[in-house]
C-alpha cells in the first residue's frame, strides 16, 4: 500500500453517527415499542452507522488527499540512499558481468586447448594402433615382426648350408673311400710284382750255379744270369719306392677325411639353441604387440570419450552469455530504482499541489517491467548447439 | 616285409658312424628285392651336421637304385634337429 496517512474524520462527525442509533431507540421506547425491537434496532443501525463513517472516510481520503502535504525531507533522504545503493548495485553487476567473461573466456580457451591435445594424442594412438597392428605401410620401416622373420629365415639358410656342406663331405669321404680301395688294388699289384721279382732274382741264382757248373762254356751265360739278378734286384727297389709312395698318399688321403670330418661334423645344438630363441622371442613379441594394442586401443577410446566430455562443457559455458544477459536485465532493474529516486528527490523543487501526482507517476512507472531479452531461463531449455 | 630294410645308426649318430652306417646301407642298395629303407632312430641320443649328411647322401644313392628312405621312431635332440633341417619336407617320417 503505497497510500499516504489519510485524514482523520472529524469527532463531531463520529459522535453524531454513533449516537445517532441510540436516540432512535430513546424515541421508539417513548413510542412503547417492545425493549428487544428497540435493541436490535438499536444495535443494526449502530452497525450501519459504522460501515458508512468507515466507506465516506476512505472516499473523503481519495478526494481530499490532493492537497495533503508530503514529508519531503523524509523521501529526500529515502531517494538518496536509493539513488547510492542503486548506483552501488549496477557498478557491482558490472563488476561481477566482467569477472564472469573473463573467468569464462579463460576456461574456455583452456578447454579448447585441452580438445585440441586430446585430438593429438588421439592421431598419435592410432598411428601407433597402425604400427602394432602390422598395417603401417611405410617403406623402409623394419619392424620386430620382420627382424625376427629375416633372423628365422637367416638361421634357416645357415642350417641349409651347413646341411648341404656335410652332404658334399660325406661324398668326398665316400670319394675317398673308394680311392683306399684302388690303393690297396695298387699295394697289392705291387706285392706281387715283388715276388715275381724275388722268383726271378731266385732262377737268376739258379742259372748262375747252373753255368758255373758248365765251366768255361756257361762263361757267358753267368754274366747274362748276374744282369738278370740286378735286375730282379731293382725292380725290388723299384717296387719298396712305390708301396712307399703309395703309404703316403694313404696317409694323406687318412689327413684329408680328417679335415673332411672337421668340415662335416658340426654340431646342431647351435641351431636348436637359436631356433629356440627366435621362437621366444617371437613369442613375447607377439603378446607384447597385442598388449600394447590393447592398451593403445583403449587409451584412443578414453581421448575420444574425454574430448566429448570437453565438447559438452565448451558448450556448457554457454551459460555465460545467459548469466550475462540476466545481469543485464538486474542492472536495468536497479537503473529504474535510480530513476525513481532521482523523481522522488526533484518533488522537493516542484509545486505542492503537483507533488502528489508527480509521485504517482514515478510509482506507476517504477511498477511497469523492462524489457527482458531473456526468456529461457536454463541450459538445456536454451538449446543453443555450438557444435 | 620283405623288401624293407631297417637300418640302425649308432648311439651317437656321428661322422664315425659312417663306416658301419654306409656298409650296411649299401648292402641294402646293392639288394633288387629291397624297395624301402628304414633309418629306425630308436636308440639314437645325439646327431650332428655329418648324420644329416649321411642321410642326404643315402637319399641320393636311393633315388639313383630307385629305393625309398623312411625314419622311424624319431625322439628327442634328433627330432628336433631334423624338424630344423626341415627334413620332413625330404623323407616320410614316422
Amino acid at each position: 500500500m503505497h497510500g499516504l496517512p489519510s485524514a482523520t474524520p472529524s469527532l463531531s462527525l463520529r459522535l453524531l453517527t454513533h449516537t445517532l442509533p441510540w436516540l432512535l431507540v430513546g424515541l421508539l421506547l417513548w413510542l412503547s415499542v417492545p425493549v428487544w425491537l428497540c435493541l436490535l434496532v438499536g444495535a443494526l443501525g449502530s452497525v450501519i452507522a459504522t460501515v458508512v463513517l468507515e466507506h465516506r472516510q476512505t472516499t473523503e481520503t481519495d478526494t481530499a488527499a490532493d492537497t495533503t502535504t508530503l514529508p519531503l525531507d523524509e523521501l529526500d533522504a529515502f531517494a538518496q540512499s536509493l539513488n547510492t545503493h542503486g548506483h552501488t548495485m549496477v557498478n557491482e553487476l558490472s563488476k561481477v558481468d566482467s569477472l564472469l567473461h573473463n573467468a569464462i573466456s579463460e576456461i574456455s580457451q583452456s578447454f579448447m586447448n585441452l580438445s585440441q591435445n586430446i585430438e593429438t594424442q588421439h592421431q598419435l594412438s592410432s598411428s601407433l594402433i597402425d604400427r602394432y597392428s602390422g598395417q603401417s605401410t611405410k617403406s623402409g620401416e623394419v619392424n620386430f615382426k620382420t627382424f625376427a622373420e629375416m633372423t628365422h629365415n637367416t638361421l634357416g639358410f645357415f642350417v641349409e648350408s651347413t646341411i648341404e656342406t656335410s652332404r658334399i663331405s660325406m661324398q668326398l669321404v665316400e670319394r675317398m673311400e673308394l680311392i683306399t680301395q684302388k690303393i690297396g688294388l695298387i699295394l697289392k699289384s705291387s706285392s706281387d710284382m715283388d715276388s715275381i721279382a724275388k722268383q726271378t732274382n731266385l732262377l737268376a741264382l739258379n742259372a748262375a750255379i747252373e753255368a758255373a757248373r758248365a765251366g768255361e762254356a756257361g762263361r757267358g751265360f753267368a754274366v747274362v744270369a748276374d744282369e738278370v739278378r740286378a735286375l730282379s734286384n731293382r725292380s725290388t727297389e723299384f717296387s719298396d719306392v712305390i708301396n712307399t709312395h703309395i703309404s703316403g698318399v694313404y696317409e694323406d688321403l687318412k689327413k684329408a677325411e680328417d679335415a673332411v670330418s672337421h668340415l662335416a661334423a658340426k654340431d646342431m645344438s647351435f641351431a636348436l639353441s637359436s631356433k629356440k630363441q627366435v621362437e621366444n622371442m617371437l613369442g613375447s613379441l607377439h603378446s607384447l604387440n597385442g598388449h600394447t594394442l590393447t592398451v593403445v586401443t583403449e587409451l584412443g577410446e578414453l581421448s575420444q570419450s574425454i574430448g566429448g566430455t570437453v565438447n559438452q562443457a565448451l558448450t556448457a559455458m554457454q551459460f555465460q552469455d545467459m548469466c550475462s544477459q540476466l545481469l543485464e536485465l538486474v542492472r536495468k532493474y536497479c537503473n529504474k530504482l535510480v530513476v525513481y529516486s532521482a523523481a522522488v528527490s526533484a518533488l522537493s523543487a516542484s509545486a505542492p499541489a503537483h507533488q502528489l501526482p508527480a509521485l504517482r507517476a514515478a510509482n506507476e512507472e517504477l511498477k511497469q517491467p523492462p524489457h527482458n531479452p531473456v526468456a529461457q531461463s536454463d541450459l538445456a531449455a536454451g538449446g543453443i548447439d555450438l557444435f | 616285409m620283405t623288401n624293407t630294410v631297417s637300418l640302425h645308426p649308432a648311439t651317437r649318430f656321428d661322422f664315425n658312424s659312417f663306416r658301419d652306417f654306409r656298409r650296411d646301407y649299401e648292402v641294402a642298395l646293392a639288394s633288387p628285392t629291397v624297395r624301402v629303407l628304414i633309418v629306425d632312430m630308436k636308440n639314437v641320443q645325439y646327431i650332428d651336421s655329418a648324420a644329416l649328411g649321411i642321410l642326404l647322401l643315402l637319399r641320393d644313392h636311393a633315388v639313383s637304385a630307385n629305393k625309398t628312405v623312411e625314419i622311424h621312431n624319431l625322439h628327442g635332440i634328433a627330432k628336433d634337429v631334423l624338424e630344423i633341417a626341415n627334413f620332413q619336407k625330404i623323407f616320410t617320417i614316422r
